[in-house]
């Protein structure tokens, strides 16, 4: 992999160039959206894309352009607190476990693998269904999913890093475990973290997208684009609009979480070597 | 090795393709003789329980009245026929009733019916003998008793004018004491049909009850339930001709009205917004009547019934015939300014805040709350909707009846008080808005003693005008379900309850 | 040896593990069963009644424990809704769910390989971009997305494939075909982006050692070089990975049962949480969850066995 180097970093380009529109996008819906998010036109519903309304509109005679602005908010919030929680808790779990080893060690990796043995889809469903739907519940419930994995390869970092001589200087002078697994490994192991983020916003958009296909996610009016998957399929061949639109949205958005995630592991090589 | 692998590949695509082929021809319908005797009918879920005593869910009973009868019969005007019981005579106080069994009925498991079958079907369901009661139906009953094979006394503790509505299979099924243990896995009844198989999830299987009392009834051999909650493929299942008979939404209509019979049924349902009188400000009837000047019932009718609904204005749909007051449903015309005054005088100029709770098992509720809190939006209410699970609706918002706002659709009957009881003050399990009218019930007292049809008549619409008045809830519409049909079948039957009739289904001549 | 009773005794500890998870859950459920399949029409009396005839008023760790006690003698419990075996309902729908996994997993090796194989042959800067990019957007499309619109571009136009619902493989076998063809793809287009790149990257990897350069020095034709000996030892780390996307394919059903109304395993469960029916839930639960963690199993022993005889080999 020697040419690499002087390769540019497309995937890091288009991931930012694709994240950076797209938040842009959000910016701009907090302050304008061709029409009301919310807003009831029952004699507009399913209309054809037109100039007026670009995107077409739902069955309530919504703008499908302005609820895919808005619900791009939405998703951008779950991602965020599910790589947030994620990050937080996987690091604290993977680092206590990495970094203590021993049985605490193989208590904390054999829950985690129990966690991981349920399909995420059918953790989710259950998460849900105790705290109940909604934004901040799917996004509650999916930072759950997000943690073991992120804390295995939190705990990865950890055991590689614990022997390494700087540590054991740390562990010589007497500084205390919590403060050597924060103030001295983490920052070491940031990359593969900040890898993992990424990819775990992209899984967090793709899960929320699939339960509220289920219904189990984000509810009615707040709009998010898997909820108006769901809402469009019933309309799948007479208004095909109503299904791209937002299909394609989603699509595009974790496509950049993906490009992303790949453009720091990449560049992060390069550094290592 | 890498051209077997090749040669196996092509091998599997040919296949395919041989096989999509072959198909193909497969596809058209499959039921190209004139004559068809074995159906395939769509139903949206799963039903609660096989045995009648035990079942309670309205899906259940569209597909199970096709094999368990009672006493009487539902009519498709809403009426209902002597069936199991021949005859019968009520006492001049109302206190005794009289039920002659009709000769050659007999349960599909050749037994004939006698009047022993009656009183055990009745005791199982009040709990006599076990103390075990699956329901209150039947509280008023003091004794019952068999003076000969044939007849069937019973004695109430008080008149009942509604006494006879509850004696249809929906209520008391006529069931065969032999049969007592497996009544949930392999039901026996007296019905134009029986039971052959039930599926979990997939389908339930009936056929002809060959000696069944109605002579020449019914045309079919065959009817296969089959449990698809999607409506996407429901209608395709329609369109393969996999299935014969489906509901279908209201949208599809017009696509499918050149190749199936549609045929309209009126549910004789209630779908309304209520709210809990008990919280404030709905305990003000000027904020009620508020909210009945904010809603729009057409346009939620149109977003999501797709405009096929009869509008309503009180607690009854226009399906109960000759009990139907009318003229209320345009008591409240939509009118933002009224709405505001009332709100105004009422201490809330400037509205108020509240939440619309809403179950997610069907489309139609969050549909509707969507229109709905649009709506109160002008007025200055503004209304969070929760989505919750159904389970979880029916325990807070049914059961502990914790709730400010909500969405519901009451099932139709064929027996007047069961529709209007609901809001009788001390009926605390039904009375979901907690309507609390002592000329209510009064009126309902009254109604239940009066033994003059013509005059409970009178009864029921006053009591319906009450609830307009008092604006118990917001009494949105009768939604009706369309039905798509095989064409070549004919002789489907709509009734105010939800039953398919199936005996009454025929190969169009 | 050792290593794999120590396996075996960490799968049984994760089965209880996730079995105490899925009763807990249950416990703060909220909702009750006997009420939500009766519905609103439910009488006080008869919930009562029913709750008892059915071993439910019962205090719920006691329900627990003999559910406990029922699985060692190989019994799964009742349904609460359906009133019959849970064993008897999974085994009813497990052909469905199969059948499905296994044409998933059919379509992703018959897709995926011979695509690495071409691929892996055409190394250069901008396809190694544009089949990363491949690989991501496979990723990236949300599966019911590719579900619908395979519905729309090919269920539509050919008859051949059912759009929704399923023809058991006893009734015809081409119905039962054109009922998964769709939902098995759906499945499988995300899987095959994951793992042609896996396929790629190992024929790649293998064909820079020392043993390929010999035989190519030998003067062997490039298609023996690559056939016989590259992909052989290259396919061995690939079949390794087949194992985690069983798993994925599992997990896959059931959202794709959803979109397609396929009656399989994954409806069965998501009706059964709505339901509350707690011993239908925890059965499917361990079973998905067995069979995943057997399968990580399975991978891992078989990698153990592959790994010395690979590098004999080399």
């Amino acid at each position: 992999m020697s040419g690499r180097k002087k390769r540019k970093n497309l995937n890091l380009i288009f991931g930012l160039v694709i994240l950076l529109f797209f938040f842009i996008v959000m910016l701009i819906s907090f302050f304008y959206t061709p029409y009301d998010v919310n807003a009831i036109a029952v004699s507009k519903k399913l209309q054809a894309p037109s100039a007026a309304h670009w995107f077409g509109t739902d069955t309530f005679g919504r703008d499908i352009l302005s609820r895919i602005m808005a619900g791009t908010q939405t998703a951008f919030f779950v991602g965020a607190i599910v790589v947030t929680m994620g990050i937080v808790f996987g690091t604290i779990i993977g680092g206590i476990a990495g970094y203590l080893g021993g049985w605490i060690d193989e208590l904390i990796m054999r829950a985690v693998d129990g966690l991981m043995a349920f399909p995420g889809i059918i953790l989710a469903i259950m998460i849900v269904a105790v705290f109940g739907t909604g934004i901040v519940n799917t996004a509650i419930a999916l930072g759950i999913l997000a943690t073991p994995g992120i804390a295995r390869i939190a705990r990865s970092g950890f055991i590689q890093n614990k022997e390494l001589e700087y540590v054991a200087a740390a562990k010589a002078i007497g500084v205390h475990p919590m403060k050597i697994i924060f103030r001295e490994i983490l920052p070491n192991i940031y990359s593969p973290l900040i890898v993992a983020a990424s990819v775990a916003f992209a899984i967090a958009l793709l899960a929320e997208a699939s339960l509220s296909y289920l219904g189990l996610g984000v509810q009615p009016p707040d709009p998010s684009l898997g909820r108006m998957l769901k809402e469009s399929q019933e309309y799948l061949t007479s208004s095909p609009w109503f299904t791209l639109a937002p299909g394609l949205t989603i699509t595009l958005l974790v496509l950049g979480f993906y490009m992303l995630s790949n453009g720091i592991r990449d560049l992060t090589d390069h550094r290592s070597k | 090795m890498a051209k077997r692998s090749i040669i196996f590949i092509c091998l599997l695509i040919m296949s395919l393709v041989v096989s999509a082929c072959s198909g193909k021809e497969e596809k058209k319908p499959s039921k190209t003789q004139e004559d068809i005797r074995e159906i395939s009918v769509r139903i949206n879920s799963d039903p609660d329980f096989l045995d009648p005593h035990k079942a309670k869910a309205s899906l259940t009973f569209r597909v199970m009245l096709n094999v368990f009868e009672g006493l009487f019969n539902p009519l498709p005007d809403g009426s209902i026929e002597p069936a199991i019981a021949e005859t019968y005579e009520v006492s001049d106080d109302g206190l005794v009733y009289t039920f002659k069994i009709r000769n050659g009925v007999q349960f599909h498991n050749g037994n004939a019916v006698a009047a022993n079958d009656v009183k055990y079907s009745f005791e199982r369901i009040m709990g006599t003998k076990t103390g075990e009661p699956l329901s209150s139906d039947f509280n008023v009953i003091q004794a019952i008793e068999t003076p000969d094979d044939k007849t069937v006394v019973m004695k109430l503790k008080q008149p009942d004018s509604s006494f006879l509505y509850r004696l249809t299979a929906n209520q008391s099924a006529i069931i065969p004491e032999s049969n007592d243990a497996d009544q949930n896995t392999k039901p026996i009844g007296t019905g134009p049909f029986q039971f052959v198989e039930y599926n979990p999830e997939n389908n339930l299987i009936i056929e002809k009850n060959k000696d069944y009392w109605k002579k020449g009834k019914p045309y079919l051999d065959k009817v296969k339930f089959v449990f698809q909650t999607d409506n996407q493929s429901a209608l395709l299942s329609l369109q393969g001709g996999q299935v014969d008979i489906t509901d279908v939404p209201a949208h599809k209509i017009s696509e499918l009205e050149k190749d199936f019979s549609i045929i309209k049924q009126d549910n004789n349902s209630v779908f309304l917004l209520g709210f809990n009188h008990d919280k404030k400000p709905f305990s003000d009837v000027r904020v009620r009547q508020a909210i009945n000047y904010a809603i729009n019932k057409d346009e939620i009718i149109e977003a999501t019934f797709s405009g096929l609904a009869t509008k309503l204005g009180s607690n009854m749909s226009p399906a109960m015939g000759s009990f139907y007051k009318e003229g209320l449903d345009n008591h409240y015309k939509p009118d933002v300014d009224k709405a505001k005054k009332l709100l105004a005088e009422a201490g809330y100029p400037d509205g108020f805040s509240t939440t619309l709770t809403v179950s997610s098992h069907n489309e139609i509720y969050s549909n509707a709350a969507q229109v709905a809190v649009e709506q109160l939006k002008k007025v200055g209410i503004t209304a969070e909707i929760k989505v919750i699970e159904w389970a979880k609706w029916l325990e807070d918002v049914y059961g502990k009846k914790d709730y400010d706002m909500t969405l519901i659709d009451f099932t139709g009957k064929l027996d007047p008080f069961k529709v209007l009881g609901r809001y009788v003050s001390d009926n605390k399990g039904s009375n979901l808005v907690n309507f609390n009218n002592p000329e209510y019930d009064k009126l309902m007292a009254d109604v239940i003693a009066e033994k003059d049809e013509a005059k409970q008549i009178d009864l029921y619409k006053q009591a319906q005008e009450i609830l307009t008045e008092e604006a118990a809830a917001v009494f949105i519409a009768d939604f009706q379900t369309p039905w798509a049909l095989n064409p070549k079948l004919e002789g489907f039957k709509t009734y105010p309850i939800f039953y398919m009739d199936m005996s009454e289904i025929r190969p169009k001549k | 040896m050792t290593y794999i009773i120590r396996r075996f005794i960490l799968l049984f500890v994760t089965l209880i593990f996730i079995s105490v998870i899925t009763f807990l859950v249950f416990q703060i459920l909220p909702g009750d069963p006997v009420r939500t399949i009766l519905g609103p029409e439910a009488e006080e009396v008869q919930v009562e009644t029913l709750r008892r005839q059915m071993g439910l008023d019962k205090p719920a760790h006691v329900q627990y424990l003999n559910l406990v006690q029922g699985f060692f003698q190989g019994d799964m419990g009742d349904s609460i809704r359906f009133s019959r075996p849970v064993t008897s309902l999974i085994m009813e729908r497990l052909p469905i769910t199969i059948s499905l996994a296994m044409f998933s997993l059919i379509i992703v090796i018959f897709v995926a390989i011979p695509l690495g194989i071409f691929t892996a042959r055409r190394e250069n800067k901008w396809s190694d971009f544009l089949l990363s990019s491949f690989t991501q957007l496979g990723m990236a499309i949300p599966t019911f997305f590719v579900g619908m619109m395979l519905i729309l571009f090919i269920g539509m136009t050919f008859s051949f494939f059912s759009t929704g619902g399923y023809v058991p493989w006893s009734e015809s076998v081409a119905g039962a075909i054109g009922s998964l063809a769709l939902p098995a793809l759906t499945i499988a287009l995300p899987q095959i982006a994951i793992s042609f790149r896996y396929a790629r990257n190992a024929i790649l990897e293998q064909s820079k050692l020392d043993y390929v350069r010999t035989a190519r020095g030998k003067g062997l034709t490039e298609a023996v070089v690559v056939y016989k000996h590259v992909l052989k030892n290259s396919m061995i780390p690939v079949l390794t990975v087949f194992g985690l996307i069983l798993a994925e394919v599992i997990a896959g059903t059931i959202v794709v049962e959803q979109v397609f109304s396929l009656p399989g395993i994954g409806r069965l469960l998501i009706t059964a949480v709505s339901y509350r029916d707690f011993p239908v839930v925890q059965g499917i639960v361990l079973y998905i969850a067995f069979v995943v963690v057997l399968i990580n199993f399975i991978v891992d022993i078989l990698y153990t066995v592959l790994d010395p005889r690979i590098r004999l080999k080399e």
